[in-house]
């Protein structure tokens, strides 16, 4: 809404400034057309204003232009047009351009006006998204405070079998949030309603502390996660929050579908940046569904075994981030022999290579 | 732990749902704090001169004015310019976030809330406020 206000508010006063321009431009090229009597090799330049009146500021100033174009027209024909021996000529003339005119400056208008819809739409769209993530929340809110206060024992003793009933509600409340939050980070993603906070990073450094966290939760699993970086890697203009996110999003992935053995991280220069490559030992993928897993929501549709946890956004995100950074990402995967998902960011124009920085972080140790 | 019987520390909540509200109360009383819930932001400030909380817990979405307007106003009354303000919203974009402690929050939480982050939160606040 304040956006669509803040239109309203701004339009008038610029449309008024440019319908004096564009008139002002009219009654010019009307003079020397009228000076000249040559107002064939005009119609070009008539049509200028007309299509920037309909293209700027609507149907009604583009109409008028069109209608003061014509006027000239028939002006510069009636005392300049020396060559007419019809007096028929001049005023046909006119009707003719003023037809012209008229439907270039509606084609024009009815673009425009479609433009214009368009971005409304869109900024609905995103209005409905935030609005109903925030009617959700509310809710959310209360069911797992609500289950949290009975849960903790806050509101007096459990027995143990509804402190277990108890614990998968929580659970799954918190599943949901998590979910809610996916789904408007994914939809913020795609309407590029996402601002990067581009700085000179090392790449190898984010999956350092990328791979510290999943340590744990992959400890517990019996999983080992191994890295394998390389040396010297220049470095690359990024956004580190969002590529942390990225590198969580593959590591979970890749944690989620690996039973047993390792993940493996590396990082590897490429000539056309610098390349992070995620391989799990999990299930893997059969080649039809391999462009498939990019997509949103793709593991909620699929039916391969059991339903795995998770919202099937984060692949998803990960694309959305990658490619906003001029990136790419990718999958490579055989049934049976696990999956690698990679992704390469392009490399920062004026960066050292990351050693040197390495270097100036031990010296200041 | 010092002191056993001093008085509880009070908490004005601002939130204009019910559920929430009571759900808030329940976990503070419990909590020994001592609550008061206002569901308009202009009354809440005027709620604040009366009752002077030891910490405001501020929802931004309200009936009569948003959070923000009530964290300002809070923070130009004599006896509420100094108090801690957690806005506790569904609010969740970072630029929401800046504009919150822009108008004088201390701590900004969304929702869905976990109860132990809430709570720490709240003690830190106290604590920083030289109150606990």
């Amino acid at each position: 809404m304040p956006a669509s206000t803040e239109n309203g508010a701004r339009l008038p006063a610029r449309s008024l400034l440019l319908g004096a321009a564009l008139v002002l431009l009219v009654a010019l090229i009307g003079a020397i057309d009228y000076w000249t009597g040559n107002e064939i090799a005009l119609t070009i330049v008539y049509l200028i204003p007309i299509a920037l009146g309909a293209w700027f500021v609507g149907p009604r100033t583009g109409n008028l232009l069109a209608l003061l174009s014509a006027g000239a027209w028939l002006l510069a024909d009636v005392y300049g047009g020396r060559a007419y021996d019809s007096p028929i000529i001049p005023p046909w003339n006119a009707v003719v351009s003023l037809a012209f005119f008229l439907i270039a400056s509606q084609a024009l208008s009815a673009r425009k006006r479609t433009e214009r819809r368009l971005l409304e739409l869109m900024d609905i769209k995103s209005e409905l998204t935030a609005m109903v993530s925030h009617e959700l929340r509310t809710p959310l809110t209360c069911i797992k405070e609500g289950i949290d206060i009975v849960a903790d024992g806050t509101s007096g003793p459990l027995t143990a079998g509804q402190r277990m009933h108890l614990r998968t509600a929580k659970r799954n409340v918190d599943r949901l949030a998590r979910l809610l939050d996916q789904v408007l980070t994914f939809q913020k993603l795609e309407a590029r309603h996402v601002e990067l906070r581009i700085e000179v990073a090392d790449l190898n450094q984010l999956v350092q502390q990328a791979a510290e966290g999943f340590a744990l939760p992959a400890q517990r699993k019996g999983v080992r996660v191994v890295l394998n970086l390389g040396h010297g890697l220049p470095l690359v203009a990024c956004d580190p929050d969002k590529i942390s996110q990225v590198l969580s999003n593959l590591l979970s992935n890749a944690l989620k579908f690996t039973e047993q053995g390792q993940i493996c991280v590396r990082s590897e220069r490429r000539p056309n940046g610098v390349r992070v490559l995620v391989d799990d030992q999990g299930p893997g993928i059969a080649g039809a569904d391999l462009e498939r897993v990019f997509q949103g929501f793709t593991q909620l549709a699929s039916e391969s075994g059991k339903p795995a946890e998770g919202t099937g956004l984060g692949l998803a995100i990960a694309q959305q981030i990658v490619e906003l950074h001029g990136g790419r990402i990718g999958v490579e995967s055989q049934p049976g022999c696990g999956s690698t998902f990679h992704f390469t960011l392009p490399v920062h124009e004026q960066a050292p290579a990351a050693r040197f920085v390495a270097a100036l972080h031990q010296r200041r140790i | 732990m010092v002191a056993e019987n001093r008085e509880p520390r009070r908490i004005l909540v601002v939130e204009d749902e019910e559920d929430v509200a009571c759900l808030l109360r329940a976990r503070l009383e419990a909590n020994g704090f001592e609550v008061f819930v206002e569901g308009e932001g202009r009354k809440a400030v005027q709620l604040a001169q009366a009752v002077r909380p030891h910490l405001v817990i501020l929802d931004l979405m309200l009936p009569d004015t948003d959070g923000y307007a009530v964290s300002e106003n809070l923070r130009r009354q004599y006896h509420s310019c100094m108090v801690p303000i957690l806005m506790l919203t569904a609010r969740t974009q970072s630029t929401e976030k800046l504009y919150g402690f822009g108008a004088g929050a201390d701590a900004y939480m969304t929702k869905p809330y976990d109860a132990a982050e809430l709570l720490g939160t709240i003690r830190q606040l106290l604590k920083d406020a030289g109150i606990d």
